[in-house]
């Protein structure tokens, strides 16, 4: 199973954030509701205090109520041990002696009172008497007030910390990204400069992979070139003793048998070229790239093609060749100049015309060449770049390789290649190569 | 004519001296670079046929004493690799030619024949690929054993098409060669210089490259042509 790292990370972090804050909120409620009962408290010994001063009075003191359900003024004034009107009467209050001096809590029936006993300057004792159930609701009411902060910064920190862990993931999401636009025709070292300190163990043992990987691929390259280079010395004997028997008087017959073989020598000789065409476009480095007269490449490349042309009597020609300078490696434009002409010879059947043209606008240059042979259909478009893939159906001895050299040749040079339909009314293959000018 | 030929590979080796001996060659096939050096210090030979990658000594170094000791004798390279750069260093060692396996003998008969015309010092240079052979001193041409007088100028516009054969020449190029500077060039010039070469040569012997130009065939291909 796969884990998201980030997402573990902001799942413990989240965690340990929230289980931290409601317990400092909790502490942080319960040292506040004590303290404002305490509060509280001290405001009864303050007035008691104040009252023992002097005689009682007899009329209502401002801050006495005498209804206990009225919040605003919540304190009962009661004199105690006598029947003399009190301070504050009618509040319901009734004090069952004997009331010890000093602060108490007393139950009476549903109700809890907080109360301090004292004495007047003329020794008359009274109560001082707030309802429990307000002292409360304050003291709550003030608590609650300590969790706003705290409930706020909760959420901010789960924001906080999201957007920094994607922070600091981004570089690899970035790696993961260069990683994945690496095709297999480069094997480029990753950029070790700007990944973060955690991560460069992980990449540099991706970069030693990928130095291994491509001096695999490079064996491979070279046993594929070497291959074709060992095979060219047999080749050529083949031909050379084809050739001797043509100084031997041969019967018709033998002689229509001899075409046959000399043109499947033919056919393995231009494969071999092509193999070693391919080694060579995937080998070559780029930095050969140098400026390049694509006409002259283009003549050169329909120079080589012309004689297959006219022995098939396949119209070859330039309908139209704008002046074009690219950049690039000459072997790799060679490469696909020539293959993609002869690809489109190869497939034109006798009698059928090949255009190439070469076309430039401001910032690109575009190489069409045009055949009327059967063409590509629409689900092998793809499938045809892979080497040595033909398309069914066709009876040329092309080697397969053309269109996969000319593609990796493309690659190679930054430019891309469309296969498709004519667009005029002939049938037949249209290839496009487009390059940014030079 | 005598001829060394240094090939390693036996099936190669026995089919290149089969074809050297149809077209009346004495050959001396020898299948290693020492004794290839051996043998060239002491005898003299037409032409020298040498492979590169060759057992005991390796071909260039063969090549480079042979040029070490003033030996002019003309060198075709014979090699299975054609890579530029070392096409370039046997070029630079000293050989006079180079052949990329695999060839057709008609290519292999026809460079050694160019390379003895080059050895005899032909005081004229003869120009062709095959079937014509151009000759400056009469300004004529020669086709299949006859000899075809030519103009001024069909004869410089054959003989730029002659230079490389295989390469086709645009309007502008050839209007370029044949022309002096400040020359007028009527229009449709060069057309009518090339309808009356083909009159004269047969309509196969120039041919046009639809967009791009004309050009004559390369000696193997025109050879095959006529075969």
């Amino acid at each position: 199973m796969n884990t998201s790292l980030r997402r573990r990370l902001f799942a413990w972090l989240g965690a340990w954030i929230l289980i931290v804050g409601v317990l400092a909120a909790a502490l942080a409620f319960a040292i506040e509701y004590g303290a404002a009962n305490k509060l509280q408290d001290t405001q009864l010994k303050q007035i008691a205090a104040v009252l023992a001063l002097n005689p009682l009075p007899t009329t209502a003191l401002p801050f006495a109520s005498r209804n206990p359900e009225d919040s605003e003024r919540h304190l009962v004034i009661k004199r105690l041990g006598t029947t003399a009107p009190d301070v504050d009467a009618g509040t319901g209050l009734a004090l069952a002696e004997p009331l010890h001096p000093g602060l108490q809590t007393i139950q009476q029936g549903e109700v809890q009172w907080r109360a301090i006993v004292s004495q007047d300057a003329v020794g008359q004792r009274f109560a001082v008497a707030q309802h429990m159930a307000q002292r409360d609701d304050r003291a709550l009411g003030v608590a609650a007030m300590t969790l706003l902060p705290l409930a706020l910064s909760i959420p901010v920190l789960l924001l906080i910390v999201n957007g920094v862990l994607a922070r600091a993931f981004a570089p690899l999401g970035a790696m993961t990204a260069e990683v994945d636009r690496l095709d297999g025709s480069e094997i480029a070292a990753l950029d070790e400069r700007t990944v973060p300190f955690e991560a460069l163990p992980l990449v540099q043992a991706i970069n030693r992979m990928m130095q291994r990987l491509s001096r695999v691929l490079e064996q491979q390259r070279r046993l594929v070139s070497d291959a074709a280079h060992e095979l060219r010395t047999p080749v050529a004997a083949l031909i050379v003793q084809a050739d001797n028997v043509q100084h031997v008087s041969l019967s018709p017959e033998a002689t229509t048998r001899m075409a046959t073989l000399r043109q499947g020598l033919a056919r393995m000789s231009a494969l071999i070229d092509q193999l070693l065409d391919f080694a060579r476009v995937q080998g070559a480095a780029p930095a050969m790239a140098q400026r390049l007269d694509l006409n002259q490449l283009v003549r050169s490349a329909i120079e080589d093609v012309l004689p297959m042309a006219q022995a098939k009597n396949v119209d070859l020609g330039c309908p139209r060749i704008d002046e074009a300078a690219i950049l690039g490696d000459p072997l790799h434009v060679q490469a696909l100049v020539r293959n993609a002409v002869d690809n489109a010879v190869r497939y034109t059947p006798t009698g059928g015309s090949v255009d190439v043209s070469v076309l430039a606008d401001a910032d690109e240059v575009c190489l069409v060449v045009e055949d009327t042979g059967p063409g590509i259909a629409r689900e092998d478009l793809k499938r045809v770049f892979e080497p040595f893939v033909r398309v069914l159906g066709s009876n040329e001895s092309g080697s397969g390789l053309g269109l996969a050299i000319a593609r990796t040749a493309a690659q190679a040079l930054g430019g891309r290649i469309e296969l498709g339909e004519r667009s005029d009314r002939h049938s037949g293959l249209r290839f496009t190569y487009r390059q940014m000018r030079a | 004519m005598r001829v060394l030929l240094v090939e390693d590979d036996p099936m190669l080796g026995q089919a290149v001296v089969q074809a050297l001996r149809d077209a009346s060659y004495a050959v001396d096939w020898l299948r290693d670079g020492q004794s290839a050096s051996a043998a060239l210090a002491h005898h003299g030979f037409a032409v020298i046929l040498l492979d590169l990658g060759l057992p005991l000594r390796d071909g260039l170094d063969v090549l480079r004493d042979l040029r070490a000791r003033d030996d002019s004798t003309p060198v075709l390279v014979i090699t299975a690799r054609d890579a530029v750069e070392q096409r370039i260093e046997g070029l630079d060692r000293g050989a006079d030619d180079y052949l990329v396996k695999p060839f057709a003998v008609g290519e292999l008969l026809a460079r050694m024949r160019a390379l003895g015309r080059r050895r005899v010092g032909a005081v004229a240079p003869v120009l062709g690929n095959g079937v014509l052979a151009l000759d400056p001193v009469s300004k004529s041409v020669m086709l299949s054993g006859t000899r075809h007088a030519l103009s001024n100028r069909e004869f410089a516009l054959l003989r730029e098409l002659l230079v490389r054969p295989g390469a086709v020449l645009s309007r502008a190029d050839l209007e370029d060669r044949i022309y002096g500077w400040g020359e007028e060039v009527e229009s449709n010039v060069i057309e009518f210089i090339i309808h009356s070469l083909r009159k004269k040569l047969g309509p196969e012997s120039i041919r046009n490259v639809r967009g791009l130009g004309w050009m004559v065939e390369r000696a193997a291909q025109a050879a095959q042509d006529t075969r």
